[in-house]
């Protein structure tokens, strides 16, 4: 007996890393060929396939062994339907010949039927492969369902915060000492803020390549055990627990080691004061764009705890909330014990370090339900990245996408019903004979059947190899990485396969139903057997298509706007001429990190083409470092106010344009703002608008000299002034309390330029750069370019949208092109007949367009509150949107009304302007 | 049995089978066919000539061992007839007597 073959597991990505021939067309040998023959055929295939591989590359050989599959079934099928001649099958030829002249015969009609349904195919395939892979995020983890994050929630004054998981090093310490259920744990720490290490290796040929502001991520030794990235070298069992391990992506190494074997080399780590050289001992696989986690490379962590004092290692376990944790946790775990369990210990240990009245709760998240959580964290997530470690994706967009692509495919299937319906009084005669003949009314519907499914499956070829020729451009256009080989994931074809079948099975049927109908003495006489009724069905089918056509070009012009609205709004930050340039970090000896950024400061600012120079923490668009939680000495009424900052000079509010609304700005060397030991004393910093605001000052003045407490009992700030509000991440949030303290040197040097023509003091600026700090990289970014760069996300959304609605109204004004012409072909005789009797063309064409376009008007009514509601509830996504007003309505409305007259009239012009004499000659 | 003659595929793959012996099987015959006739063929026809001459009765064929990299699968082993052998000759022989019948040729070479 036939056994099925193993079925393997594909990696989400389609990146299989084993080399096992495609399963399904091993499927299909060993349930469509005699069973005597599997062994064989199987056998020849998989060495043939080996073979192949070796020579010329997998792709090459999954496509010879579909190629082999498909040429051994058609001539060993146990089903043998074309060559036993029973009269099934011949009835089976016949269907085929039959379906095979009627697409010959109308070649303009099939032609707009297979171009609506290819197109609609095509755009539902794309769709459904990004949806697919974006919910099989972190599904290549052997034991995601066992994983889960720790996360930290406070409750102060009855109010709860959302989730935290940054969190404290002990945590892990307790999960693991204290609760047996946890089966493993590992915990991972990463740098903030684009400010990573940097990496360099010294090749053999001398040269020495560094890299600066990797992805580092610094992990426990069973980082491995629990997640499941796969290795392409190295043994997970072993290579993080080696001391003085480091780990590389594929890219990475290709780019430290270029065509070197990376195995086993050393490269040199830099991070602050810490020099460290790591040996390679594992090439992981590049990270997939579905995974939460994002690394560059990995370290065990061992190495940097063991040169943190004794001292202060134990001070920061319960005191800094710098590390991800994550447990795999035991079969049947009961997870709200764990979480009770674990929110005791953590507030007798907080608390015995930490006077205050927060408590905590420990809430555990399902890793599943890791990769689209934005809550967590407070929001700090910036364009899908909290930091450049993590990564999150929008679920919204995945579920407006997921509608989206049904709908296109819809539209479709409409459209192509309709055609089809209208097309059966020209096979009436076809349906009279056949029954006259002794056809029953299932075999007839049967071969209407059969001849939809025929179509869809030649549509869905070519949608295939039309997306198979513009993915790439898709791909690049649209900055998502999908690949034909992630067709073969399993939940894309189920996926993707139930909807296309359903489509197939509905749009086939009906016509089907339909044409078998007719009354075959009615149909042969030439009457239009059983039409009456057909068109109020027809008129409905186009308003079906057109209504979510036009609510789909609605919301488009309307997510356009908001796109617009976030990208040329006036955020409160003069980014024109600025250019950032991260400070230098691996300096000569003997020159101090503060030393070396005066030193670059003071040197470009001797240049003519450059206005004024700042330092500050972070870059505008990739948030701010500094997060804390504040309670203020005033009579402001509120729970837990979260604060960001980081620190920045005296020039920063030249550089970014900003305007001083109270109090006094930070001077140059301004001692008073800079650190002191005294623990009493405050630190001088600048608020914006809206810290004042929730504070509950009753103006600017007068928050000016209070003084804020965090709540952990750390460092306490006085306001020494009031900055008008700015922006400095997306507009979807909000915008939060910031406190701003001075720092005369810092991470970004941010450099306003006199003029826009920027590519000499660039070359200038590099050249100071090189001089004064010849072993570091120089790095520098366009400010409004990495401010812009938090929309990429809004501009992918943006761009699939407007492809996909445009592509259903192409799809829609297709099939009522083909409507329209139909029906005008059909009353060439009545417009003849108009003529002779004296009708303008005008009004022959008003009469012939009119009925659709009344469909459409119709179809607009009926899409503008749905657009209307969609909207509405889309836009609730963003702290900062754009008006929802009539215009995208009327713009959509008016526009799809004229393709659709442009698209109706055409023919009824034709029609209109020919001689009726032609028409009417023939009776 | 009807003496149909053979077909030039069928012929080449016959031959095949004959220069391989006891290593006659779908791939080494296709490999074969292709390295002698210089032209690419699919498994799928192989297979199918194969069994077609089988079922003339020009060939038999028996199942034969496994090797790994056929994933642990067996082969089967083609071996040509008494018949197949006869068949062969047969379609030498025409052609003999054919090429010894144009004389000109040998001068235009």
């Amino acid at each position: 007996m036939a056994v099925d073959p193993p079925i393997e597991n594909e990696y989400v990505m389609g990146g299989s890393n084993k080399n096992k021939p495609p399963a399904m067309a091993k499927w299909l040998v060993f349930n469509f060929t005699k069973d005597g023959l599997h062994e064989e055929f199987i056998g020849d295939l998989q060495e043939i396939y080996q073979g192949r591989i070796i020579a010329r590359g997998k792709f090459h050989a999954r496509l010879m062994y579909w190629i082999d599959v498909l040429h051994l079934l058609i001539g060993f099928s146990s089903i043998n339907l074309f060559r036993d001649q029973i009269n099934f099958t011949i009835m089976f030829k016949n269907y085929f010949t039959t379906a095979f002249r009627n697409i010959t015969k109308h070649k303009a009609y099939s032609a707009i039927n297979l171009a609506g349904l290819t197109l609609g195919l095509a755009c539902s395939m794309l769709i459904f492969q990004y949806v697919t892979i974006e919910k099989g995020a972190d599904s290549f983890h052997e034991n995601i369902d066992k994983i889960y994050r720790v996360a930290l929630q406070e409750e102060l004054n009855g109010q709860t915060n959302e989730p935290f998981s940054q969190i404290f090093r002990g945590v892990g310490d307790v999960l693991m000492d204290e609760i047996p259920e946890v089966e493993n744990l590992t915990r991972t720490y990463s740098h903030f803020f684009q400010q990573g290490p940097t990496i360099s290796y010294l090749a053999n040929d001398e040269t020495r390549h560094t890299f600066r502001d990797i992805s580092s991520l610094l992990v426990d030794t069973t980082f491995l055990s629990v997640f499941s990235f796969p290795l392409l070298a190295g043994d997970p069992a072993t290579a993080v627990q080696q001391p003085g391990a480091i780990l590389v992506t594929e890219t990475m190494a290709q780019k430290l080691f270029g065509d070197e074997d990376p195995m086993g080399k050393i490269v040199h780590y830099t991070l602050g004061s810490i020099n460290i050289d790591f040996t390679i001992t594992g090439i992981l696989k590049n990270t997939p764009d579905n995974s939460h986690i994002q690394f560059d490379v990995v370290v065990p962590q061992d190495i940097f705890l063991s040169m943190v004092p004794e001292e202060r290692l134990s001070a920061w376990v319960w005191r800094i909330r710098n590390y991800s944790t994550y447990i795999s946790v035991r079969e049947n775990a009961d997870i709200e014990k764990i979480e009770n369990v674990l929110t005791d210990r953590l507030n007798l240990h907080i608390n015995s370090n930490i006077e205050n009245a927060i408590t905590y709760k420990a809430v555990l998240q399902p890793m599943k339900s890791v990769y689209f959580d934005r809550e967590t964290d407070l929001g700090m997530t910036v364009g899908g990245r909290t930091q450049s470690t993590y990564h999150t994706g929008n679920e919204r967009t995945v579920y407006f996408l997921t509608v989206i692509g049904i709908i296109t495919l819809a539209i479709a299937f409409i459209s192509y019903t309709n055609l089809s319906t209208i097309r059966s009084i020209d096979r009436a005669r076809e349906v009279g004979i056949r029954k006259v003949a002794g056809a029953g009314k299932s075999t007839l519907k049967w071969q209407f059947f059969f001849e939809a499914s025929l179509m869809n499956v030649l549509a869905l070829s070519l949608a295939a190899l039309l997306l198979f020729m513009l993915l790439p451009t898709i791909s690049s256009y649209l900055q998502i990485n999908i690949t034909p080989s992630s067709w073969l994931d399993r939940s894309f074809l189920m996926l993707f396969g139930g909807v296309f079948l359903l489509g197939v099975a509905l749009s086939g049927w009906y016509p089907a139903f339909v044409l078998s109908s007719f009354k075959p003495i009615a149909a042969l006489k030439g009457n239009n057997a059983g039409h009456s009724g057909k068109s109020t069905l027809r008129k409905v089918l186009i308003v079906l298509q057109y209504t979510p056509a036009i609510a789909l070009l609605v919301c488009m012009s309307v997510v356009y706007q908001q796109l617009n609205f976030m990208r040329d709004r006036d955020i409160g930050l003069d980014m024109g001429t600025l250019i950032t340039v991260r400070s230098p970090r691996i300096l000569p000896d003997e020159m101090s990190s503060a030393e070396a950024e005066m030193a670059l400061r003071n040197e470009i600012y001797t240049l003519s083409s450059v206005e004024h120079v700042t330092y500050a923490g972070n870059q505008a668009g990739r948030g701010l470092n500094f997060q804390r939680q504040f309670q203020v000495d005033s009579a402001g009424q509120f729970g837990i106010l979260d604060v960001l900052g980081t620190g920045i000079d005296h020039e920063f509010i030249d550089v970014y344009g900003l305007e001083l609304l109270a109090g006094t700005a930070f001077r140059e060397g301004d001692m008073t703002a800079r650190r002191n030991t005294d623990p009493n004393w405050a630190r001088n910093v600048l608020v914006n608008e809206t810290m004042v605001r929730k504070c509950g000052f009753k103006n600017n003045e007068d928050a000016i000299g209070h003084i804020i407490k965090p709540l952990d009992a750390g460092r306490s700030y006085k306001i020494q002034g009031v900055l008008e509000d700015f922006n400095w991440s997306s507009l979807h949030q909000e915008t939060q309390p910031v406190i701003l303290w001075y720092k005369p040197e810092n991470a970004f040097l941010t450099v306003k330029l006199s003029s826009a023509d920027i590519a000499d003091p660039i070359a200038q600026i590099k050249s100071i750069y090189n001089r004064l700090f010849p072993d570091e990289v120089f790095l520098y970014e366009m400010t409004d370019a990495v401010f812009k760069e938090q929309y990429r996300e809004d501009e992918q959304f943006a761009n699939l949208f407007g492809i996909f609605s445009l592509v259903g109204i192409f799809i829609a004004s297709l099939g009522l092109y083909g409507l329209s012409a139909f029906t005008t072909a059909r009353r060439s005789k009545e417009v003849g007949i108009r003529k002779v009797l004296g009708s303008s063309v005008n009004s022959v064409v008003g009469l012939l367009s009119k009925d659709f376009l009344l469909l459409v008007l119709l179809a607009f009514l009926l899409a503008c509150p749905i657009a209307w509601f969609t909207m509405s509830s889309w836009l609730d996504n963003f702290a900062f949107k754009t008006e929802l007003t009539f215009i995208p309505f009327i713009t959509a409305g008016f526009g799809a009304i004229l393709i659709a007259a442009i698209t109706v009239s055409w023919k009824a012009y034709k029609a209109a302007t020919v001689n009726p004499v032609d028409v009417l000659k023939n009776e | 049995m009807k003496n149909k003659g053979l077909g030039e595929f069928e012929e080449l793959v016959l031959l095949a089978v004959c220069i391989l012996g006891k290593e006659a099987y779908g791939i080494s015959i296709k490999r074969e066919v292709e390295k002698h006739s210089g032209r690419s063929i699919l498994l799928g026809a192989v297979h199918i000539t194969l069994y077609r001459l089988q079922d003339k009765g020009l060939l038999r064929s028996e199942m034969g061992g496994n090797t790994d990299e056929r994933g642990g699968r067996r082969k089967r082993l083609f071996e040509i007839t008494e018949p197949g052998m006869r068949q062969l000759h047969a379609a030498q022989d025409v052609r003999q007597k054919m090429w010894q019948l144009i004389p000109q040729l040998k001068m235009s070479m």
